[in-house]
């Protein structure tokens, strides 16, 4: 074989190798009609479960159809605050420190990456003020109980302050103290808490679930106050559920609880009194017996005093599928959502975006085909819209807006 | 034509071909009559059973060289007596013996690679020793390279039917590489490190990952050696041959393997050897490694392969300092300082060789430990500073080999093992660590615990079992059948002593499998062969199922109920192999396959937050190859052989991991999730001048897609169907250059001088039509180039090797965000010595 030969089977292989390289995917996305200078930002999965979140950035949320196909930032994180217009991206995957990453939105309204800030793994975290975020490493090894709080500043992308706390201590009945989630009640931290075995196997399992608790941290310095409980129902919201205890627009607090089967209390609503730093023993909201015998699983706060909350379809039962209702805690009344989808919830937290008119809710739901599409509901007439349809997505982990 | 020179009582005849192929002039030897005597036989494929060990006086021998066309030594030339199981392979320099003969007539064959066969008849007296010299014409001839050697046995591996590459190992044992390395360098395959000496690696072969593939040592599993024994550390001077079979494997390697099979072949041949070096390198590398035998008159025979590795490891990195106070990030250019990684392993094996129940009897032992600091978890910013991970091996064998077993041509091999080994994870230390080795107590409280990412000591045992036994039968000459069983047993006892009531780690987790294939070969003649096969899966699960009565009070602990469970499977496939003419051969295979769910996928492993998962089914695929070789002559002394093969494989089920809510709390549980649809072509061309300059280069493209269309409750069509399967190289080649100079100082010196590069194409960390192009995550197109210097002083006694990794100091990545070591020097001294060297 000569030499010209030879350069034509390489040139051969050389083709073949071309023929492997991708090709660029079309943009497919609509052009989005400007409206004003802020926009939505979904992070979406596009396989269930899956680490890889896309953030998508959309005009409107209650109509046409957005796609992961060719669109959205690829990021490796998982769990989304936003904070100062900023949305902040945190790696969990099973590492136990990671950035944590600053998005924004540029000039055009494309999302652009920023600062990125060393943290370690968080499960729980709360915005405070309008400038800090507070991220909480919480572990569930009995052997192990020590919690890690972190104080972020998020204007400045900064650690400013530490603070950690024996979770054993915390709930000192021989179990440890799991943070269900944080929440800022003026100038201090309230953390309900669920009570844990904490070991390999039976980890969230417990020998405790019919008192309701909450520690109280002083801020910045994360230093524990005290904690207080009750015992007319169990836990107040759910691991990594990040709902459960709200302060609604006339500063009064509420909490409510599932009282998972095995709890021998009903599903209800708390007050807290924030002046004494305990239940208001005068209120009790028994969710269970005004929803017809339905258990309590996620809510939002929407406005007034309603909150839109996941109800779980089967009576008595603490897991499964979901439909919507209308908590008021004024009325202690329990308003279905007409013609609410019922689904399974989300995997963790159900993410949730309130109008600034207090009282649409934007929420994604994945009906029984699989397909993801954000639903308003109206807060006040209990009616549901089906919105943006989010073709791919799996699961969406975050709903934001943020300016431009 | 003939030369007959007497010389001292022995004959010297030398067979010049000028005129003629073949030369079949037959000596009659009966005037030089002398007593015989007599030798204990060896051969080197298969050890010949001895009747008697008389007292050298009554026997024959043949002793020999056998030289080309301008009088060079030619090596690796099969020789054999006609009609009987007689046989050795021509040396170095060219030169073989046949020993311990009874008088008579026989027929010596010539057999190898680039030559015309050649016959030669022989007839031998009582006591006389006869001296042959051969001269044998070419076809064709096929020079080594530097990784894919033309040696007889390798070409004889390439030549099976089957879709094969064989790495003629004895060529790089004056490297520094590990059995990895050199696997790196075949079509096809991929190797994955997550950091330098010792680190986790991710072995690919035409897309099928980790478990998908399975490793054999001589033909016995490596599944369950551990991590003291391992693919990272063996030292390839261990290695004699590496068979790299591609998506369908001869039923010898019994296995459940859905993407191929890679069998490592040690020094098995020589009876009488050493092999000593050491080498030292960058970031404080240190290798050395013994391989010695001995094998004594009376058949008994000693073994040892003894290796050490230990590396510092301390490459310098491009990381994100992270302050620890403020939580800032510095971009540093850092050196590691927490990758130590050591291993020292000892196999040795001892036994009788020849005798007449057992061609070989080895009883063995294999005693190892490793020690590895944990740097990162899968990114770099994941960064530890005392977490590690540890193991030992401690595995008594036997092996048991016996040709001509009651009847002639029926040859049983008998395998056994059993790992005694542990590992454990260790995870200790409260505090933060960022990339300059400064680190931050987690806790205010001095006496508070835990660990950098999940306090533990966990440490496990899995009593591993093996026993492998391989039937082969021949008869009526063009037939052969073969018969394997190869047994693995499982049964995991695990205890983390902060945490010694656990009862999880209590529950029993054992799994058997077992493998049993049939396979029939058809010989036809030197053109044509082909092989049909059977293969038998069969797998039994014993482990627990967490109960809890949906009634009962959440706090209730769960009762935990064993659970024994079944599969059994049958799959089958065929190979053909034809030479269009001597030079071109066309191959064809296929196999329906199966892989069994390993064990950390049923039981899960509460380390790695993984559950388990007891319904798994096994992975299937439908394999296909198609191949065809070229070699031939361009012009006088410049060769190339020209290679290609076809791949398609159909694989439904592959386990994948998936994140899964228990409870509210994320975990791993492994699911049956992914039909994928391979098609690939690789492609390899080699030239070769003389024996001074060899230059290849081989590429592959493997096209491997998503054919999953529903994902699991959906009813619309999944957006990543057809997607190419992400995280997975589908480009990729290398290219080699080696030129020797011989006599260099002196004539048996020799100076080889080498060149490598490994190219990989860029490609997606996820699924490739998700996201914004511009914003995708990806791993970097890669370039590596490798030198390397070796001198050999006195036909390979003793050698000198100097090598260079990564030349230019390229950032390296196989795997996302995970660098590789930058530029690296070796030297390796090494000390070769064969019995049968003069």
């Amino acid at each position: 074989m000569n030499r010209f030969n030879f350069l034509l089977l390489a040139g051969l292989f050389l083709g073949l190798a071309m023929t492997g390289c991708s090709k660029d995917d079309d943009n497919n996305s609509p052009d989005p009609e400007p409206v004003g200078n802020a926009k939505y930002v979904l992070a979406v999965t596009t396989t269930a479960g899956g680490a890889t979140t896309y953030l998508l950035t959309t005009d409107n949320l209650s109509k046409g159809t957005a796609s992961t196909t060719g669109n959205g930032t690829e990021t490796d994180d998982y769990g989304y605050i936003a904070q100062n217009n900023t949305l902040f991206g945190q790696v969990y995957g099973f590492s136990n420190q990671g950035p944590v990453t600053a998005f924004k939105l540029n000039n055009q309204g494309h999302i652009v990456k920023g600062a990125t800030l060393n943290m370690m793994t968080t499960h729980a975290m709360a915005t405070v003020n309008n400038d800090d975020i507070l991220f909480a490493n919480i572990p569930r090894d009995i052997n192990s109980p020590t919690a890690t709080f972190t104080v972020v500043n998020a204007v400045n992308p900064q650690i400013k302050s530490s603070g950690s706390v024996n979770l054993k201590t915390v709930a000192n009945n021989g179990e440890l103290a799991y943070f269900t989630h944080l929440v800022q009640i003026g100038n201090k931290i309230y953390a309900p808490f669920m009570s844990i075995k904490g070991t390999t196997g039976n980890t969230f399992t417990s020998d405790y679930l019919d008192n309701s608790w909450v520690a109280v941290f002083s801020y910045p310095s994360m230093v524990l106050e005290k904690v207080f409980k009750d015992n007319r129902t169990s836990y107040i919201g759910s691991y990594s559920g990040m709902n459960g205890l709200n302060k609604i627009d006339n500063g009064e607090v509420y909490a409510f609880s599932t009282a998972i089967t095995g709890s021998t209390k009903h599903s209800a609503g708390l007050k807290i009194n924030t002046n004494s730093q305990e239940f208001d023993q005068s209120y009790f909201f028994d969710i269970e017996t005004a929803s017809g015998g339905h258990k309590y699983a996620r809510s939002t706060y929407v406005g007034g005093t309603r909150f839109l909350a996941e109800m779980y379809t089967e009576a008595g039962a603490s897991t499964g599928t979901v439909k919507l209702a209308i908590l008021d805690v004024a009325a202690k009344t329990v308003t279905w959502v007409t013609n609410s989808p019922i689904y399974t919830p989300s995997l963790f937290s159900t993410p949730t975006y309130v109008e600034g008119d207090k009282n649409t809710v934007n929420i994604p739901i994945k009906d029984a085909t699989g397909q993801v599409a954000i639903y308003q509901v109206n807060g006040s007439n209990a009616t549901i819209t089906k919105g943006l349809v989010v073709n791919g997505a799996a699961d969406v982990y975050a709903i934001n807006k943020l300016t431009y | 034509m003939w030369n007959i020179q007497k010389k001292q009582g022995s004959i010297i005849i030398k067979c010049t071909i000028e005129s003629s192929v073949y030369c079949d002039d037959t000596v009659r030897g009966k005037n030089w009559v002398k007593k015989i005597n007599s030798i204990i036989l060896f051969f080197t494929l298969f050890m010949l059973f001895t009747a008697q060990y008389a007292v050298a006086q009554n026997k024959t021998s043949i002793t020999g060289k056998i030289t080309g066309i301008s009088g060079e030594a030619v090596p690796g030339i099969n020789i054999r007596i006609k009609g009987r199981e007689v046989r050795t392979l021509s040396k170095e320099d060219g030169t073989f013996e046949l020993n311990n003969l009874k008088p008579g007539n026989y027929e010596l064959l010539f057999h190898g690679l680039g030559y015309k066969p050649h016959s030669q008849k022989i007839s031998l007296s009582a006591g006389q020793f006869i001296k042959v010299e051969v001269r044998l014409t070419e076809i064709s001839t096929v020079l080594e390279s530097v990784t894919v050697a033309g040696k007889t046995q390798a070409a004889e591996i390439r030549q099976q039917a089957y879709n094969v590459a064989a790495i003629d190992a004895r060529k790089l044992h004056n490297t520094t590489y590990d059995l990895n390395q050199a696997l790196n360098k075949v079509s096809g395959v991929r190797i994955r490190e997550s950091g330098g000496l010792g680190s986790a690696f991710n072995f690919s072969l035409n897309g099928f990952t980790g478990n998908q593939v399975k490793f054999f040592l001589d033909g016995i599993p490596m599944d369950n050696f551990g991590t003291s024994l391992q693919m990272n550390n063996i030292p390839i001077n261990m290695a004699d041959r590496i068979e790299v079979y591609k998506g369908v494997v001869p039923v010898w390697l019994g296995a459940d393997a859905l993407g191929g099979a890679i069998n490592i072949v040690t020094n098995t041949n020589q009876r009488d050897y050493l092999d000593v070096s050491y080498s030292y390198g960058s970031f404080n590398t240190h290798k050395s490694a013994v391989n010695a035998g001995y094998t004594a008159k009376s058949g008994f025979t000693v073994q040892v392969n003894a290796f050490q590795n230990y590396s510092d490891n301390n490459y310098k990195v491009d990381v994100d300092v992270a302050n620890l106070t403020t939580g800032v990030y510095t971009p540093m250019r850092v050196r590691r300082f927490h990758d130590t990684y050591r291993n020292e392993t000892v196999i040795a094996n001892i036994g009788v060789t020849g005798k007449r129940y057992a061609d070989k009897l080895l009883l063995g032992i294999t005693l190892g430990q490793n020690k590895a600091d944990i740097q990162t978890g899968n990114r770099m910013f994941d960064v530890y500073g005392a977490r590690k991970r540890n193991g030992d091996i401690i595995m008594p064998s036997l092996k048991y080999l016996k040709n001509n077993l009651f009847i002639k041509d029926l040859n049983l091999s008998l395998n056994a093992n059993y790992n005694l080994g542990h590992e454990q994870l260790v995870d200790t230390v409260f505090k933060q660590y960022n990339w300059l080795g400064e680190s931050r107590d987690k806790s205010t409280d001095p006496d508070a615990v835990g660990g950098e990412l999940r306090r533990t000591l966990y440490k496990y045992k899995n009593n591993n079992a093996n026993i492998t036994a391989n039937l082969g039968y021949k008869f009526l000459d063009k037939h052969s059948l073969a018969l394997n069983n190869t047994f693995l047993g499982f049964n995991r006892r695990g205890k983390d002593e902060l945490d010694p009531d656990n009862k999880l780690n209590m529950q029993p987790r054992e799994n058997f499998k077992n493998i049993l294939g049939l396979g029939y070969r058809y010989d036809m003649n030197e053109r044509f062969n082909a092989s049909v096969f059977l293969k038998n899966y069969n797998q039994s699960t014993t482990a627990f199922q967490s109960y809890t009565s949906p009634n009962a009070p959440w706090g209730t602990l769960p009762n935990y109920t064993k659970q024994k469970k079944s599969v059994n499977k049958s799959g089958y496939g065929a190979a053909a192999s034809y030479f269009l003419n001597t030079g071109l051969q066309a191959k064809a295979s296929y196999e329906k396959t199966y892989r069994l769910p390993e064990n950390d996928e049923l039981f899960g492993n509460p380390t790695i937050d993984r559950i388990e998962n007891f319904s798994l089914r096994p992975e299937s695929s439908e394999n296909a190859n198609l191949g065809l070789a070229y070699q031939f002559i361009l012009v006088k002394e410049h060769k190339l052989h020209i290679e290609s093969n076809f791949i398609y494989r159909n694989s439904k089920d592959f386990i994948r991991p998936n994140l899964t809510s228990v409870g509210g709390v994320a975990m791993i549980q492994m699911l049956n999730q992914q039909d994928v649809r391979t098609t690939g072509i690789d492609g390899e061309i080699r030239y070769t001048f003389k024996d001074a300059l060899v230059v290849g280069v081989n590429m592959t493209w493997q096209n491997i897609r998503n054919q999953t269309k529903y994902e699991a409750n959906e009813t619309q069509v999944s957006q990543i169907y057809k997607d190419r399967i992400p995280n997975m190289p589908y480009l990729y080649g290398n290219a080699n250059a080696q030129y020797s100079i011989k006599g260099l100082g002196i004539a048996t010196n020799v100076l080889n001088i080498g060149y490598n590069l490994t190219y990989v194409h860029e490609y997606y960390l996820n699924w490739p039509s998700q996201g914004s192009t511009g914003s995708k995550l990806n791993i970097p197109e890669q370039f590596q180039h490798d030198v390397n210097a070796v001198y050999s002083i006195k036909d390979g006694r003793y050698n000198i090797g100097l090598e260079c990794r990564n030349l230019f100091d390229a950032k390296i990545y196989d795997n996302f965000s995970l660098q590789k070591p930058g530029r690296s020097i070796n030297i390796k001294l090494r000390y070769f010595i064969a019995g049968n060297q003069k």
